[in-house]
Formats: structure tokens, C-alpha cells, sequence
């Protein structure tokens, strides 16, 4: 009698087959609703981290009356100046290279870090290397997969930059600053003369004399040296890009400044992207730039997550899109699909141009 | 027999995930250009910057700079674009340079 009744427990493999088909079947209709709720998570707190940032550089605004410089720079018009400036001869770039991100620090509740560092010296001098690898949860979003460790500094061919004999380690990023349309970087920053974009609607460019002042042009809010104000925003601040996403996965970029000397390396290659200028570090452009215009003569204009994948563009991992920070410290998620000349019409500060709806 | 029509059906499905999976193979770099020029195109939704790729796939093709295949890519999206299926049309020129990545 007992022995039926253990007889009658078991199962047979047909039921044991159907329960794990459903099973199945129930886990797949419920991991991709899993996977969406976490990355609803993740973009929730991207978006926050970028709204943190976007206060921080209006109370920055409030306490200097400017927002901080895209990089700071020692100012040459010739490319020569004292040893411990560490003048970049192609670039002009120069110590000290602290970037936005680390003038911000004391407004995002870092002001122990910001204090620990020699702002006077280089961001890559020996008794600040220590410090700025440090790892900073705020600059980092979380859907970014490309890594959130600190990164070595690398030259232009790939191999660690080495000054006064320390490779240089810095906390990374994964927001960027906008330094317009055009761009300035390389060896622009070192050019007596250079020609921007006049009407990017007609393709139409003038030339510029630059000699070492990239504010000849860049017509966005951050660049080397910049010291834009609120009302250098003609365009309007709720109509201007002030920062914006780069995952790791296309490049590294940090909170921390600029080397000279330094690359951004593409982490795969497209037939378009490849190593770009110091600066790239912490900034990017929108394009047009430069009067170059593709094979139809439209100007080149690459938006968030635009597909030639450069080291100097916006670039996330949010499906679909990306966040940018508006200078007036909203944070929007604009599609990978924006149309270019809006999005280059929000790259620009001051060019009078019209925006439409995003 | 009915195992031989099996192993058949087999290989004419992964074939047909072969096909459909692998997305665009590499391209030359004028049809790169072009796939770009024609991603700007349809994102604006400008008739005369599609007219302007049109006539270069026209001449690029007939000098041998981009080959049948690769053109009738392209003639596809521009048919898609005119078609007035913009969106469609972006995203097939953005398909064709994402599929350019690590290769």
C-alpha cells in the first residue's frame, strides 16, 4: 500500500518537460520587462547625475560670475613659454589642464578631493597623481559598459604617456563638455589661421585668425581657457548644449583635465574614427567644423551617437538616444535621430540661429 | 527520405539566419561616404540632397568606385526615401555604417 503511494509521487518526463517549457516560457516574457525596468534605473540615474552637474555650474556661475573654462591652459600666442608650462608644440595645450570637471568639485559635495589637490600645479604634476585618480560615482553613468576605472593616459601612438617620468593615471568620465559646433583642438589650437562655418545652412565659411585664441572659433560654452558667462548665451540657455554623454565603450574621457601630449583613442575602429587631440579628454564638438563637408557638400554634423563613432562626439548607451544638460541645467533625452541642423543649431551658443522643437 | 528534406530544411534555415543576421558586409569607402551623405539626406528629409546622392551613386558606380551590390543598397534606401518612409530610410543608411564597426 505505502509502496503504491511513492509510486504515485513521481513525475513522468512529459510533465517534467512541460513545467519547464512554461517556466521558460514565463522567464522570457519576463526578462526583456526585467532588463527594461533596469535600465529605466540606469537612464534615471544618468539623468540625475547630469542635472547635479548642470546646478553645479550655475552655483559655480554664482560664486565666479563666469562658468570654468573647458580646460585651463598656459596662454602662448607663440607656442613658447616657461618649462614647468610643459607647452604642447603642436597643440599649444599647456599645464596646469584642470578641466570643468574638477572646478565643479567643490559644488558636488567634493570639496574634500578638490581641497587635497594643487590646483597651482599641473593636473598631471606627481603630488596631485594620487588624487586624481580618484573614482567619482556622479561622473559616471551607469549603462556605460566600456568600464568605470581609472585609465592610463596615452600618446598618440597607444602607448602610455610617460612625463617626468610617471605615466599618468586619471579618474574617468562618462560626460563631456560641449565646445560647439566647430572644433579647435590639435593643431588648430596651435594655427595662425583657420576657417569656420559662417551660415551652415549655405555651407558658407570666412576665415579666422586664431594664433593660440581658440575662442576665435569655438561657438560653444566650453573650450581651452574659455571663460563663457550667462550672457555670452544669445542663443538662450535653455536652446544651448552644455554637457552631454560619452560612454567608455567609443573612448575614455575624465573629469580631471587635460595632458599635453595626450590622445583619445577609439576603443573600435570604424573607416572614419581614430585617435584625436588632447582636449577630447574632456570636450567635444557637433560639427560642421573647419568648412568640411561630406561627399555631397552638406556639412559634416555628427549628433549623439552618430554612426562614424569619433572620439569627439556625444556617444551613449541609453537605447536610442542620449542625455544632454542645457545651460540653463535642464537635462533632456534627445533621440540618435535628432535632425542634424538642430542639433547643431543647440550646439552653438551665440550664431542667432532659430531652434526649433526637440 | 523524410531525413534527407530534414537536413535540407536545416540548412536552408541557418542559411537564411546567415543571411539576415550578419547585416551589411564591409563596404568600399565611397559607399561609406555615400551611406553618410545619404544618412544626412534622410534625416533632413531633403529631396534635393537625395537627387545629389543619387547622381553620385550614378557616377561612382558607372567609374567602378562602388560596386552593383553596393549600389543597389543605396538605390534601395533613396527608393525607400522617396517612397516618403524617411525613417526607415535613416535607419537602413545608419545599419550600413553601424556594420562597418571592427571591421
Amino acid at each position: 500500500m505505502s509502496c503504491n503511494r511513492w509510486q504515485r509521487r513521481g513525475f513522468t518526463l512529459i510533465e517534467l518537460l512541460v513545467v519547464i517549457a512554461i517556466i521558460a516560457i514565463l522567464i522570457s516574457l519576463l526578462l526583456p520587462a526585467v532588463q527594461q525596468a533596469r535600465e529605466a534605473a540606469r537612464r534615471t540615474q544618468c539623468r540625475n547625475n547630469l542635472k547635479q552637474m548642470g546646478l553645479a555650474l550655475h552655483n559655480y556661475h554664482d560664486a565666479h560670475l563666469t562658468f570654468p573654462a573647458g580646460y585651463y591652459s598656459f596662454g602662448t600666442s607663440d607656442g613658447t613659454g616657461p618649462a614647468w608650462a610643459n607647452i604642447d608644440p603642436l597643440t599649444w595645450d599647456a599645464a596646469p589642464g584642470w578641466a570643468w570637471g574638477t572646478m565643479l568639485l567643490p559644488f558636488i559635495d567634493q570639496g574634500n578631493v578638490y581641497e587635497g589637490l594643487d590646483v597651482e600645479a599641473a593636473c598631471f604634476a606627481a603630488e596631485n597623481l594620487p588624487l586624481v585618480m580618484t573614482k567619482m560615482p556622479v561622473f559616471l553613468c551607469p549603462s556605460s559598459t566600456g568600464g568605470d576605472d581609472p585609465f592610463t593616459v596615452r600618446d598618440e601612438l597607444g602607448d602610455p604617456l610617460v612625463i617626468d617620468g610617471n605615466e599618468i593615471v586619471l579618474g574617468r568620465s562618462h560626460y563631456v563638455a560641449s565646445h560647439g559646433q566647430e572644433s579647435c583642438w590639435g593643431e588648430c589650437g596651435s594655427s595662425p589661421a583657420g576657417v569656420v562655418f559662417s551660415d551652415i545652412y549655405t555651407s558658407t565659411t570666412r576665415p579666422v585668425a586664431i594664433n593660440g585664441d581658440v575662442s576665435k572659433v569655438a561657438d560653444g560654452p566650453f573650450y581651452r581657457n574659455s571663460r563663457t558667462r550667462m550672457r555670452d548665451i544669445s542663443d538662450g540657455t535653455s536652446n544651448t548644449i552644455f554637457l552631454g554623454e560619452h560612454s567608455s565603450q567609443l573612448s575614455e574621457k575624465t573629469w580631471v583635465g587635460v595632458v599635453p601630449g595626450a590622445y583619445t583613442h577609439p576603443e573600435f575602429t570604424t573607416p572614419e574614427n581614430g585617435p584625436d587631440a588632447a582636449a577630447t579628454l574632456t570636450l567635444i564638438h557637433a560639427g560642421p567644423s573647419g568648412g568640411e563637408l561630406d561627399i555631397t557638400g552638406f556639412p559634416i554634423i555628427h549628433s549623439v551617437n552618430f554612426p562614424t563613432f569619433h572620439v569627439g562626439q556625444m556617444y551613449s548607451e541609453h537605447p536610442g538616444g542620449g542625455h544632454i544638460c542645457l545651460g540653463d541645467g535642464s537635462v533632456r533625452f534627445v533621440s540618435e535621430n535628432i535632425n542634424l541642423l538642430l542639433w547643431a543649431e543647440l550646439s552653438s551658443m551665440g550664431e542667432g540661429e532659430v531652434v526649433g522643437e526637440f | 527520405m523524410s531525413f534527407v528534406w530534414r537536413r535540407f530544411g536545416v540548412v536552408v534555415i541557418l542559411f537564411c539566419l546567415g543571411i539576415w543576421g550578419c547585416g551589411y558586409p564591409e563596404v568600399s569607402p565611397t559607399s561609406y561616404e555615400l551611406s553618410k551623405a545619404l544618412y544626412s539626406a534622410c534625416n533632413r528629409r531633403s529631396d534635393e540632397h537625395l537627387s545629389r546622392v543619387i547622381e553620385l551613386v550614378d557616377s561612382t558606380q558607372a567609374a567602378g568606385e562602388i560596386s552593383d551590390r553596393e549600389s543597389k543598397w543605396l538605390r534601395a534606401i533613396v527608393d525607400q526615401a522617396r517612397a516618403g518612409d524617411w525613417e526607415a530610410a535613416t535607419v537602413e543608411a545608419r545599419q550600413i555604417m553601424e556594420d562597418q564597426v571592427d571591421r
